[in-house]
């Protein structure tokens, strides 16, 4: 192997701090509390004390509370998460002058300069735990790995003990070899070699580079770039040329979170047509802010694959968000005036191929052109597509999302949570919801109905009087179904009881009696 | 008349082959005897009537659209009930929600005009403002040319402003498995009678459940057209 690839430089040196389960630190969850972060209905990082317990990533809200009742659950949030790293970032900015932040809670730099100026990558990586140590002050545990090249880095990262674990220049085959295949994060790839046989980093470095092309194309060719230890940038990575990096002037500048999206959306938009324009994509930029009383900011974000529109999007957001809302020590003093966004290194835009069963299509991708266009007309909260959430009632059973921040590709085709929901009523659902809809339902003898604390009306609902003008006569009716929800939340507790009514036009109707007042739910 | 039916026929003959299916939207088999030609023509203007229950009918139309990769777009129709669109067969992750409550005449049109071309059908509740001719001509005639069935139910304005090409209008709806003080709902039971200009001139009508007790949509009752008129001719079928 090393005749046939030894044309390849092995990586540069590469330092990465992991902190373990961010999702759950940026939740305000404590190391030795059972916590869990959860992302449509699954858990997305959980911590220690609830994975001695069997709550581990994949799992189901429900199966997580049954694992462990005592479980605290935050729902995901990426901005969070990206302001909390940021104290951490600020931390390591003391130490190098380039940092590229890959995920909130994972951030890599080149040793190169560093390890020179304090003595050793040994001595910076304790440099580093330290400083981050004291930031991150017991919330979580932190480790350092320093190898050739970001894959052998972050797994030397990953390993945790010893901690920091340094790989020597060009030692990066051993430390590899008897690791997992399935560290490759390539899903679809390893799944293969898994039933292949080929089960460590080490025996898929043990093949031919052109074998690996022949049978399994760029992607297993990256891969077995990575398993071998070698340099893991893409090898058609360019510098960009000058040109490429878009910039904004803010009149207003911006001091609000709300105001930095809509930038972070206009930027990463002219950034993604201008290298869409010379057929490329990057897949590391540098996010650079000025203040109004000149203060300058710069941050780098690294992802794996392309950044897309969205991703960038994100990023610029985070790191606003980050800016400004930091402590004192390092936030601006007053709003910021001056964007720039520059691509650091592209690679030939493989064109995105578009789907033959599954993935985007041409038309989630002419929808989600239309979106942009859209929120630019009414604007961004206007345009939403909607999401299951689950519930007992038919406005809570479905959440709207800003479309602007969701992914449009291959949505809704894999299926839903087909599960019912107990104490929702059966299908058919109302067609037309209505809010804070005050209503009155009368019986026979023009007393209003009510429902007795054994949860049985009163009284014959009788008449309905919609709109305060003509009441109209009850043909059918049935309930009251009664709802009583998160008793132990003061803010969200609901406690109501439900009828269905079809009045004399025979319109359906969903009522509720709640709080002593009836309320028109939907009609159907 | 023999020489328009001569005519007509030569007009087929050299006509360039078209395949149906590509210029039709699938829709429900259960709306066959109301929707001729098994689907939505592409580029069409839809008007569908009939207050909660007429939107339902709505997006029973679109369950196979959005099942099958495409994009609904939904303006203007705040509390629009997803969860009963679910019920009738859309994939609801698949629908744009746009909310046009607090836009002017001019925004409105123009996002209308922005999902024109970009979604398979748009459905646009009426808004509150009117529609002038000129502007109504330009959408329609912007859809015929992008392939976008334009959906009209009845919004803020309870009367539909754009001339359909078809409308379906629910005539009664009645309703299953409430009785008095017992029972749920378990059934929405609607009459539809589908009209037109152009090939679906003549009314049909359909009793149509969406969606029936075991939560299939399902046909109750359809009644084929009478012929339509004394003076139309009887035309040869096969025998088959």
């Amino acid at each position: 192997m090393a005749e046939t690839t030894g044309s390849r430089p092995v990586g540069t040196r590469v330092a990465v701090l992991w902190c373990a389960d961010w999702p759950v630190v940026a939740a305000g969850i404590g190391p030795s509390e059972p916590g869990a972060v959860l992302h449509a209905n699954r858990v997305v990082a959980s911590s220690e004390a609830a994975r001695q317990v069997g709550v581990v990533r994949g799992v189901r809200r429900r199966e997580a509370q049954a694992r462990c009742p005592e479980l605290i659950i935050a729902e995901r949030d990426l901005a969070a998460e990206a302001r909390s790293f940021e104290a951490v970032a600020s931390a390591l900015e003391t130490l190098t002058p380039r940092l590229d932040i890959v995920q909130p809670g994972t951030a890599l730099f080149s040793t190169r300069g560093p390890s020179r100026y304090f003595g050793g990558d040994k001595a910076l990586a304790d440099r580093v735990l330290a400083k981050v140590e004291a930031v991150l002050d017991g919330r979580t545990t932190c480790a350092v790995g320093i190898g050739d090249g970001i894959f052998t880095a972050r797994l030397a990262a990953r390993v945790r003990t010893p901690n920091p674990m340094i790989v020597e220049p060009g030692g990066s085959p051993e430390f590899l070899a008897p690791l997992s295949i399935t560290l490759l994060d390539e899903p679809a790839l390893t799944d293969v070699l898994w039933r292949l046989g080929v089960r460590t980093l080490g025996a898929y470095a043990g093949f031919e580079p052109s074998d690996v092309l022949g049978r399994f194309g760029r992607v297993g060719l990256v891969a077995h770039a990575r398993a071998c230890g070698l340099d893991d940038q893409l090898p058609d990575a360019i510098d960009p040329p000058e040109d490429m990096s878009r910039s904004i002037e803010l009149d207003t500048p911006i001091e609000r979170i709300d105001q930095a999206a809509f930038a972070a959306r206009q930027l990463a938009i002219s950034l993604h047509e201008r290298l869409s324009q010379r057929g490329a994509a990057c897949t590391r930029i540098t996010i650079e802010a000025e203040s109004e009383h000149g203060e300058q900011f710069a941050r780098g974000w690294r992802h794996e694959g392309a950044l897309s529109v969205a991703a960038l999007t994100d990023r610029v957001r985070w790191q606003l968000d980050s800016w400004l809302q930091a402590g004192p020590a390092v936030r601006p003093t007053g709003g910021i005036t001056r964007l720039v966004l520059s691509p650091d290194e592209l690679i030939p835009a493989a064109g995105r191929q578009l789907g033959f069963w599954g993935g985007e299509t041409e038309a989630d991708l002419r929808a989600g052109r239309a979106v942009a266009r859209l929120e630019a007309l009414v604007g961004v909260e206007n345009v939403a597509v909607a999401e299951w959430k689950g519930g007992r009632e038919a406005a809570d059973a479905v959440r709207l999302l800003p479309a602007g921040t969701v992914d449009l590709a291959g949505r809704g085709l894999g299926g839903g949570d087909e599960r019912p929901w107990p104490g929702a009523l059966p299908a058919p659902s109302p067609a037309q919801l209505f809010t804070d809809r005050v209503i009155e339902v009368i019986d026979a003898d023009g007393a209003p109905v009510g429902v007795s604390g054994r949860g049985e009306a009163t009284a014959a609902p009788a008449w309905i009087d919609l709109d305060g003008r003509r009441p109209r006569r009850v043909a059918a009716w049935a309930g009251p179904w009664l709802l009583e929800e998160r008793w132990w939340d003061p803010e969200s507790t609901r406690r109501r009881a439900r009828f269905q009514v079809v009045d004399e036009d025979g319109q359906a109707l969903l009522v509720y009696l709640e709080a002593g007042r009836w309320w028109l739910a939907g009609t159907y | 008349m023999a020489i328009t039916a001569e005519l007509r026929a030569q007009i087929g003959e050299v006509a360039p082959v078209v395949l149906a299916a590509e210029q039709v939207l699938p829709v429900p088999s259960i709306f066959s005897s109301v929707i001729p030609g098994g689907g939505l023509q592409r580029g069409s203007t839809v008007g569908v009537g009939g207050g909660p229950a007429g939107r339902v009918v709505a997006w029973s139309l679109l369950g196979a659209v959005t099942g099958t990769g495409g994009w609904v777009a939904s303006v203007g129709m705040a509390g629009v009930g997803l969860v009963a669109a679910h019920e009738v067969g859309v994939a609801i992750e698949r629908v744009l929600v746009v909310d046009t409550t607090d836009v002017d005449a001019e925004t409105w049109s123009a996002s209308i005009g922005a999902l024109i071309g970009a979604v398979d059908v748009v459905m646009f509740g009426t808004p509150r403002h009117r529609i002038t001719p000129s502007e109504q001509r330009r959408m329609s005639s912007r859809a015929r040319e992008r392939g976008t069935v334009l959906l009209e139910v009845p919004g803020v304005r309870p009367q539909r402003q754009l001339a359909a090409d078809l409308t379906l209008d629910v005539e009664a709806v009645r309703w299953d498995g409430l009785e008095n003080g017992h029972g749920v709902i378990r059934s929405r039971i609607v009459d539809v009678v589908g009209s037109g200009r152009r090939g679906a001139r003549r009314e049909r009508r359909a009793t149509l459940a969406l969606p029936s007790d075991s939560g299939a949509l399902d046909v109750v009752a359809e009644s084929t057209p009478s012929t339509e008129s004394s003076t139309n001719h009887l035309s040869l079928v096969s025998p088959t």
